[in-house]
Parts: structure tokens; sequence; C-alpha cells
């Protein structure tokens, strides 16, 4: 039954980096691109439009295309446009935007199949800081003494009792922007959780016996806390790094709503989430439709998470 | 009551003083020369001089820290260079929006929290706890931000009820109250709703406790609805456990309000932090991120204090002053 349940996670995490590595190349049209930002922008979900080819002339984009004789009569805006029929180069080609477009003409599904990848790498990298950061700390302070143990648990409350966002911020504020910056603010603000497990996981293994026969077999206390400790405290961190996730998730797209997240060009859930803040009276799409690629890939993974943690830890509770 | 409290504003001095050793060191991270920070662009060279020696930023690390620190408890931030003010003024001007948003928000987290809390209870009594325990966990996955984006293209661009961002008119007069008011409604709700699922999940298990004690099985014994059981024998006790979990989750309520500040243009601190960084103002962003983690440390000891000061048992049994942290 545990190993079943444990499974489905694992499975979920597999989905997960799968989609980050293909999801981009699903993109129906390039996420980037802005073939004709007069017709295209803001169409609302599930609209459709016509290219239109022209001999020796850019593209031009239609929400309709009439013919009247030799001529075809484009509906765009700004104002419709008369294309002779001998001047196409190609057949009128017509596309569907499942999920709209944004301001710029571009499509929003590509922009969030494509936003994906730099959403997930940047939260993990950033629970991969996080819990490493938070290992060390706790196996530190759970098995080299109460002095040290004091001291680190001291600094861990502080950090624990700074609004978060505010610390990344001051960090923003002295940095240029950069995705490695995100990832280190994050994961220096992410790691304190994760060091109280482990360390209430090495004091407690600490006193069992296999350690009292490594250190009667005179062990140092480091390879003690290398050889015997750490690897027995681990299993709370692998769940922790879960639930971490999503939060990591969500704070990443947090920062990119307020500015100081990953730098443009390069776009996240949360970045494509704040490109539509100033349309949402008219344009909600493009707020809306990003923020639920970031909801549906939180509860996976914490959802996932929680199922790991009640597979590997027996007697959790929700 | 009295040890106990002085235990524990003691501790949180000593937090604070961490908060602030913290502030310290991450600005001198930055790469270049730190007094650079502190240069307004529009400064003659005299008065440059002028805040070189007032911060102490000609002279070794360590007077520097003493100066920051001495400085800092006196409220003595600098001078903004946006504002072209004293920071503790542009500051002080935005803490009452703040607060009033803040203890909103904290509101409609308590109320939804134990709402949820109350059906994750009857659920889990009906051997059917999953279906509202993956409610809650889908609430925690919603970012406030977002959330708050939603509810404005509900609520005041699809149906019109209320304003979509701003504070209202400044005043208190009757009319500017109920403004304000119908302007508070969505920040509030967008905070309290993210943080919910903390309180929920917390509530739940405390009730899941508590539900065991001899006093409840006796009210069942006595014939009581089970409703009745819930609100007036076991809930009481359950919550509180919750009021530690209030003080904990401050960092995140202060760092939510920065967050819904921003999408609702109120004009609190956080909304001010935000307009600092992208200004360049670097006295304006270090003295909110130190006024936000003060904030924080002194709502926690509060938080603490009304916990000891309504069950006796967590003044007497304690000796450590990381009661009941997880």
């Amino acid at each position: 039954m545990s190993g079943r349940a444990a499974a489905v996670p694992l499975a979920v995490f597999g989905v997960l980096l799968a989609a980050a590595g293909a999801l981009p190349l699903a993109a129906p049209f390039d996420p980037d691109a802005m073939p004709d930002t007069a017709a295209l922008r803001v169409l609302p979900p599930l609209s459709t439009a016509f290219r239109v080819a022209r001999r020796d002339r850019p593209d031009v984009w239609a929400t309709a295309v009439t013919t009247r004789g030799d001529v075809l009569i484009l509906e765009r805006a700004p104002r419709p446009l008369e294309v002779k029929l001998s001047d196409l180069s190609a057949p009128v080609e017509s596309r569907t935007f499942l999920l709209g477009t944004d301001q710029l003409g571009r499509d929003i599904l590509s922009r969030c199949l494509s936003g994906s990848r730099l959403s997930i790498l940047v939260a993990g990298a950033a629970v991969a800081v996080a819990a490493l950061v938070g290992t060390a700390v706790g196996t530190l302070a759970g098995a080299f003494g109460p002095r040290l143990d004091a001291g680190l648990m001291r600094v861990t409350d502080v950090v624990l009792s700074f609004p978060r966002v505010f610390l990344v911020l001051l960090l923003a504020s002295l940095f240029s922007r950069s995705v490695t910056l995100v990832v280190l603010a994050l994961g220096l603000t992410g790691w304190m959780g994760i060091a109280r497990q482990v360390r209430a996981e090495t004091l407690s293994l600490r006193a069992r016996e296999f350690a009292l026969a490594a250190t009667a077999l005179g062990a140092r206390p480091a390879r003690l806390a290398l050889r015997h400790l750490l690897p027995n405290a681990l299993t709370p961190v692998l769940t922790e790094i879960g639930l971490r996730f999503a939060g990591a998730l969500l704070a990443e797209s947090s920062l990119s709503y307020l500015g100081i997240g990953v730098p443009p060009p390069q776009a996240t859930w949360g970045t494509i989430v704040a490109d539509g803040r100033d349309s949402l009276a008219t344009a909600w799409w493009i707020s809306v439709v990003p923020g639920l690629f970031l909801v549906a890939t939180a509860l996976a993974v914490g959802a996932a998470a929680d199922s790991l943690r009640r597979a590997l830890i027996p007697g959790a509770r929700r | 009551m009295g040890r106990y409290l002085v235990r524990r504003s003691f501790s949180s001095l000593v937090t604070l003083f961490g908060v602030l050793t913290l502030v310290f060191f991450l600005v001198r991270l930055h790469p270049g020369d730190v007094s650079l920070l502190y240069d307004d662009p529009g400064m003659d060279d005299a008065a440059r001089e002028a805040i070189r020696r007032a911060y102490g930023l000609d002279q070794p690390l360590a007077s520097q820290y003493v100066l920051f620190l001495a400085s800092t408890l006196r409220l003595e931030f600098g001078s903004s260079f946006s504002h072209h003010r004293p920071v503790a003024q542009v500051i002080a001007e935005t803490i009452p929006l703040t607060a009033l948003l803040a203890g909103a928000g904290l509101f409609v987290e308590l109320l939804a929290g134990t709402g949820l809390a109350l059906l994750l209870d009857r659920r889990r009594a009906a051997g059917r706890g999953t279906i509202a325990g993956t409610c809650v966990l889908a609430l925690h996955s919603i970012p406030s931000f977002w959330l708050g984006l939603v509810l404005v293209a509900v609520f005041a661009h699809g149906l019109g009820l209320l304003p979509p961002s701003g504070a209202g008119p400044p005043g208190a007069a009757a009319v500017h109250l109920v403004d304000r008011l119908r302007h508070l409604l969505l920040p509030a709700a967008t905070l309290g709703l993210a943080g919910a699922p903390a309180i929920a999940r917390h509530l739940a298990a405390s009730l899941e406790r508590v539900s065991s004690a001899d006093f409840v099985r006796t009210a069942r014994a006595k014939g009581l609805s089970p409703r009745a059981v819930l609100l007036r024998h076991a809930l009481k006790p359950a919550l509180l456990p919750v009021v530690t979990i209030v003080g904990l989750s401050l960092p995140l309520l202060v760092s939510g309000a920065l967050v819904v500040e921003v999408v609702f243009a109120w004009p609190g601190m956080g909304r001010l932090a935000i307009n600092a960084l992208h200004a360049r103002d670097y006295p304006l962003v270090i003295a909110c991120t130190a006024v936000a983690g003060a904030a924080v440390v002194a709502g926690g000891l509060v938080a603490d204090l009304v916990h000891a000061a309504i069950d006796p048992r967590v003044r007497d049994a304690h000796s450590s002053d990381r009661v009941g942290r997880p």
C-alpha cells in the first residue's frame, strides 16, 4: 500500500519535469512573436483569425475575410484592408487562438506553455538551494552540541520572523535583476522550516542506539553526523521539498508580478499575469489564464507532496 | 505572568536586534560602495558629506553598525530621495492604512479559517475528510495577487459592485467611512482568504485533539447534539493554540499585505516600499524592511502574551521561549 501511495506523487513530479521540458515545444505559435499587433491585439479566448500572405509584403492578419469580386476585404483593427486576390502568395490560413491574445497580439496559450519551463525551473532550483542550506544548518545544529544549536536556531528564528517579500525586496534593490538572484533570494528565505525539521530529526536520532554505538566505536562528531545521522534525517526533507516547491512556485510568481522577479524578456507565469493587470477591465483572460496554470501546478504538486508525506511518515496527519 | 512577560519580552528584543543586524549586513552585501546608496543625485557635496558623517559611512564597519542600530532605534532613517522628506515621516503616514488592511485581513482570515475548520471537522467526523481537505489545499495553492485580480475582474469590472483599487478619499466623515469600507472589502478578502487555509488546518487538528477529551465525551453523554458539542464545548478550547498560529503567521500576513497593496493600489507601506525600490530610494527601502521586521516581532510578542493571558498553562508550563512552535 505504502509503495503504491508513494508511486503516485513521484509520478506527478516526473510528469512535471517532463512537462517543463516538453510543453514549450507544444506551443502552437512562437510565444514571443508579434505577427500583427494591430489586428491580433486582445482577442478573447477561442477567437479565430486569418493569416493573409501577400507577395513582396509582410503577412497581415484579419478577424474576418470576405470577397468582393477579385478583392479580399480583411476585417481588422484599426480599419479594414483590401487586398487583390492576385497579390496573394499563399492560400488564406485560419488559426484559432484557444486562450486569446495579449495587448501585443501574442498567443496566450503559447506564452503560458513556454513560460512553464522557467517557472518550474526557478521554483525547483530555489527549493534545491533551500533544501541544501536547511539540511546543512539543521545537521550542524542537531549534531554539534547545544551552543551551536542555540546560536543557529536563534538565526533561524530571526530569518523566520522576517516577512519574506521585504527581505527579497531589499536584496532586489541591491543587485541587478537576474534569474540567479531570484533563485538565491527565494532559496535563502525559504530554508528555515527544513532546518528545523532536520534538527529535530537529528536530535532524536542522536539519542538512538546506533548513534551511541558509532560514538562508542570512536566515530568523531563530523563522521557521526555525515555517515549516520544525516542519511536517516533526510525523510522529512524529501516530503518538505514537494510542499516547498508549490510555495516557491507561488512566491516566484508573486515576485514577478511585483516586478522584482525574472527580468524581461524572459517570462514566467507571474510575469504574464502582470502583463495583463492594466487591461483587466477589458481583457481579463490575459491575467486569469496564466494564473490557472499556476494554481493547477501548485495544486498537483501540493496534493502529491501531501500523499508522499502520508506514505513515508506513518501517523502523519493532514 | 510577570516572569513570563519579562522573559518573552527579552526574547523579542533579542530577535529584534537580530532582525536589524540582518538588515545591516544584507545592505553591506551591495557589490559597490555602500555610501553610494545614500547619495541623492540632486545633493551638493556639502550635503553628501553631512549624510556620510551622519551614517558614519567614512568609519569602519563596526562603528557603522553601532550608528545604524542607534539611529534606527531613534527612528532616524534619513531623508527619502523620492519624497524629499524624512523617511520616518513618509512611513508613518502609510502605517495606519497598512494596519487597517492587515487587521481587516486578519479578521477575514480567522472567520474563513474557523468556518473551513468546522467544515473539515464535520467531514472528518463523517469519515469523508478528503474532499474538504482538497478544498483547503486548493485555496492554499492560489497566489494572492492572482486571487485579487480575479476578485477585481468579477466584483469591480464584471458586476460593478465595488471599486477596483485605491483606498478612497482621506477623512473620517461618515460618508468617507462607508467609502473606505467599500474600498477595503476586496483587499481584506484577498488577504484573509490567502491566510485562511493555514488557520483551518491548525484549528481542524486542534479540534480533533479536543474532541477526544473527557469533557467533550461528557457533553456528548449528556445527549447534546453534535452541533452543540462542537460549537459550545469543543470550539473554544480548540481556538487557544490558534492564537500562537496567528502570531507565527504574521510574517506571511505582512508579506501578503505588500502584494495585496500593490494589486489594489492601496497606499500603504508595502506599496511605498515597492515604489521606493523602483525609484532607487534606498533609505526608504531599508527603513521599510526594518519596520516590517520589527512590526512582526512586536506582533508575535503580542500574540504570545494574549495566549498566555487567556491560557495560564502556557506561562506556567514552558520554560523555553519557543513555546508552541511547530
